[in-house]
């Protein structure tokens, strides 16, 4: 009877509990996941280190595996030369993207953050990464992630030093953007928004722009740039380029390939604002 | 007490963990570890100690996935109401521990699978919330949405089988969890 009468008790001091967290003030609430993510993210960074330890490792052993044919005298020193010309690519590739990333940085007319990736997306359906960079380092809400080969996404939550970037992929990411051939003949006039798909995730992403006028013959290759008017995204940055199109009964839809790889991402830059113009 | 601290540790821990766990090979479902801790507290714990964990589970959840959307005025949106995941987990908590006499008997093989159940259960829900609150509705859902649902049960109901053993194994070790054998069926 008394085990009863306690959990009725705690039904009832639960249901309150749900009641006060669903009518948090918002204040409060971005309090609380801030204040989360702020404790989360070493450990994420802590995490994204071993991560890259391990696949380094797992890749390292395939190549062993598959030396085993070979005799045994030349496998000994097969494999040491492989694994001294693995370390060696591994670093050459890291200096060149970090020189390619430099460079980009140097080159770019907008003021840059670089950040590493430290998570990855937790959920099924939320298509997000966390980064190593918060609001300590300038980044805020609402700035845009990119790399040099184009769109990412915008960062949602920031705070000291992680954040939130709501990947373009996400069905919840539009993206105000702007049809271009490949010859360069830009469509100023075709200003559409870009979703990412409800199943869209890491390994497979897929986004589509619709309502383009059904008369337009827009071919698989031509690009799509951000028009800049969503207020969120600068413009001239490339979001993909048309895959396939579909005709609907009163428009045409264009399926995009994102630019970027988004399966392969690990480090972004944030768009701070213009050089010499600080993003308010 | 221990045991409690301890497992709040491994809440965390298994949230951590699940940003690096990706995907299920072959379905596409995402290795969610969380559920996994919560329906073991769930199925070993008395129901208030429940309801607390479900609050400490919920919240951790929600501050990581109930984040906001700018609407095109400025605005921003809520898809996913925050807290709503702390009713979800106490909810299906409470169903996991009407099987808690069972456990406490030693027998623990139906709690693994229901943990893949409901943790399926929660993929569905998020699915649902989403396809509810975003345009256009779907009322046909592609094979894909229906893996990642599975997917996510399957690997949770697989996962669980160690971890309830390690976590029942650590309740007995530290006295938070005694098993009454005598029990009558």
């Amino acid at each position: 009877m008394t085990s009863r009468r306690q959990n009725v008790l705690s039904v009832v001091a639960f249901v309150f509990v749900v009641l006060c967290i669903l009518l948090l003030p918002s204040g409060n609430r971005e309090r609380v996941q801030n204040g989360f993510l702020s404790l989360i993210s070493p450990f994420l960074k802590k995490g994204s280190e071993w991560d890259n330890s391990v696949a380094k490792l797992r890749h390292q052993l395939k190549s062993l595996r598959e030396l085993e044919s070979d005799n045994d005298k030349l496998k000994v020193e097969n494999d040491k030369l492989k694994a001294l010309n693995q370390a060696l690519q591994g670093v050459e590739a890291e200096n060149l993207r970090l020189k390619a990333a430099f460079g980009y940085k140097d080159a770019s007319p907008f003021s840059l953050v670089p950040a590493r990736i430290i998570g990855r997306s937790e959920s099924n359906w939320w298509g997000t990464v966390k980064i190593d960079r918060g609001t300590a380092d300038g980044v805020t809400k609402d700035m845009s992630a990119i790399t040099p080969d184009g769109l990412v996404g915008k960062v949602i939550a920031a705070t000291d030093h992680a954040a939130t970037v709501l990947l373009i992929t996400d069905e919840t990411c539009g993206v105000s953007a702007t049809l271009s051939t490949p010859e360069g003949q830009t469509h100023p006039g075709i200003i559409r928004v870009v979703r990412g798909d409800r199943l869209a995730n890491m390994n497979q992403p897929r986004m589509t722009m619709s309502f383009l006028p059904k008369r337009l013959a827009v071919k698989p290759g031509w690009k799509v740039f951000t028009s800049g008017l969503g207020r969120v995204f600068p413009e001239n940055i490339i979001v993909g380029q048309v895959v396939e199109t579909k005709d609907r009964e009163l428009e045409k839809e264009a399926t995009i390939q994102p630019a970027v790889n988004i399966a392969a991402l690990s480090d972004v830059f944030i768009v701070t604002g213009l050089k010499g113009v600080t993003q308010k | 007490m221990m045991f409690y601290l301890s497992l709040i540790a491994s809440m965390f821990l298994a949230l951590v963990t699940q940003h690096f766990t990706g995907q299920m090979y072959g379905l596409g479902g995402h290795v969610l570890l969380l559920p996994v801790v919560f329906f073991f507290i769930a199925a070993a714990l008395p129901l208030p100690s429940v309801f607390f964990f479900a609050v400490v589970a919920g919240l951790m959840w929600d501050s990581l996935t109930a984040l906001p959307t700018a609407l095109p005025d400025g605005s921003e949106k809520y898809e996913v109401m925050f807290g709503w995941s702390v009713a979800l987990y106490g909810a299906l908590g409470a169903v996991m521990n009407g099987l808690r006499s069972l456990y406490l008997r030693g027998r623990w093989e139906l709690h693994c699978l229901l943990t893949g159940v409901l943790t399926s259960v929660i993929v569905l829900m998020e699915f649902l919330i989403i396809t509810f609150r975003r345009e256009p509705f779907a009322f046909y859902w592609p094979n894909d949405a229906w893996h990642r649902i599975g997917g996510s049960g399957l690997a949770a109901a697989l996962i669980a089988i160690p971890a309830f053993a390690v976590f029942t194994w650590l309740g007995r070790r530290l006295g938070a969890i005694k098993f009454d054998t005598m029990r009558p069926d």
